[in-house]
């Protein structure tokens, strides 16, 4: 299998990247990267920038197609604007008055409508969407956090229980061993003794068989 | 029975004077299309213009599609052309632009592979390259495209794509270093 220089391996990198590779010429890219730093380099590079990809979050655009209302969609826009119309009534204090000329539209306490009203209303309900945000946010950390030191602590703990079962383990073992140990030393040192009992008792005999002999002649 | 129309289907419609096929053929690509005129020019409003610009195109061209390649190929290719021609009228053409990326990796480059995290700062790295790799890049991580198609649609040749491609990262991974013995 002949080795690929430089050029080769950059033709076949991006295929490389994505496992599109047969497993032969797969090998022999990987061959090529543990002894090229330009080549690893590159395909590091091309990792990046495929996270960097993934961050993207898809922005919208607002066109005039985009803001077309089609059949389906127009009795939910009417009834968002329906509510978005009677709380702009709501704030703006507006009623309706009837008088002998019909009726008329009072708005606020000064009779006129009011479009720094609406702008401050504006103004409220961004701030308090993003109020609404940072705090999820915030809650969303916290809750993160909270779960992350709780594993941690939960590993922890086991891992604690764990080399204190082991200890106890081990240390039971070593009694067990030494008390096995002990019984027989004793047995052997018993053993020795009756051995030795039984060795003088021979001796004694065999000395009292050369007296007897000795009177005897 | 109410399953998708396919983009032929809708340019049929379209051709045929259908409003309603033109504007769900349009809301079905004005994202992707949108995002990538974003990441191109860098700003909202000047994506929104090149958008516009891009549609009106689209239209007007619809009869030359012959449905050898799918629509959104098509679409990107268009889009390229409008896309090069609108920064090339911005006065941002390749030659000036290399310079501009040159005097942002010389100082201090804001944007790198590690930092680029939002939107707006995966704008400020693709800034720092020229036209033709920033367009490569685009078409290659973004819109997940072959070199094939990409030299379809830049009107090179597939090595030639790859080199610009490389060059691109060589470059980007250029400001990596930079901002590393900066900080």
């Amino acid at each position: 299998m002949s080795e690929l220089n430089c050029e080769q391996c950059e033709t076949h990198l991006f295929d490389f990247h994505e496992g599109k590779l047969g497993r032969d010429l797969a090998a022999r890219i990987d061959e090529h990267l543990k002894n090229c730093d330009a080549c690893a380099a590159l395909l590091k590079d091309i990792w990046q920038m495929s996270l960097v990809a993934t961050r993207w979050q898809d922005e919208s655009p607002i066109t005039e197609v985009s803001t077309t209302k089609t059949g389906w969609v127009m009795p939910q826009l009417l009834a968002t604007a329906a509510s978005a119309l009677a709380l702009v009534l709501v704030l703006t204090d507006t009623h309706f008055v009837m008088n002998d000329d019909g009726f008329t539209l009072r708005v606020g306490r000064d009779g006129y409508v009011s479009e720094a009203t609406l702008a401050n209303f504006q103004q409220m309900q961004n701030a308090d969407i993003e109020s609404r945000l940072q705090r999820l946010s915030a809650q969303q950390l916290a809750s993160n956090q909270l779960m992350m030191r709780t594993l941690l602590e939960t590993s922890r703990t086991e891992r604690r229980d764990d080399l204190q079962t082991l200890v106890s383990y081990w240390n039971t073992t070593q009694t067990e061993q030494m008390l096995a140990t002990r019984e027989d030393l004793e047995y052997l040192m018993m053993s020795q003794a009756e051995d030795d009992k039984d060795i003088q008792q021979l001796s004694d005999a065999f000395q009292s068989i050369s007296m007897r002999r000795g009177n005897d002649l | 029975m109410f399953g998708r129309k396919t983009d032929e289907e809708l340019i049929t419609a379209a051709l045929a004077g259908t409003e309603s096929a033109w504007q769900s053929l349009v809301r079905r690509y004005e994202k992707r299309l949108y995002n990538h005129a974003l990441r191109m020019v860098g700003n909202q409003e000047d994506a929104m213009d090149l958008l516009q610009d891009v549609l009106l195109s689209i239209y007007r061209n619809l009869r030359n599609f012959r449905g050898d390649a799918p629509f959104i190929n098509w679409a990107f290719r268009i889009t390229t052309f409008r896309c090069t021609d609108y920064l090339r009228k911005k006065k941002l053409a390749t030659d000036e632009f290399e310079d501009a990326g040159d005097e942002a990796l010389a100082s201090n480059p804001a944007a790198t592979f590690e930092s680029a995290r939002s939107n707006s700062e995966i704008i400020e790295l693709l800034a720092m390259l020229p036209l033709d790799q920033r367009q490569v890049i685009e078409l290659k991580f973004f819109q997940n495209f072959t070199f094939d198609e990409i030299a379809s649609q830049l009107g090179i040749s597939s090595n030639t794509a790859k080199s610009r491609l490389y060059a691109a990262l060589k470059r980007m991974r250029g400001l990596d270093e930079a901002q590393a013995l900066a900080c």
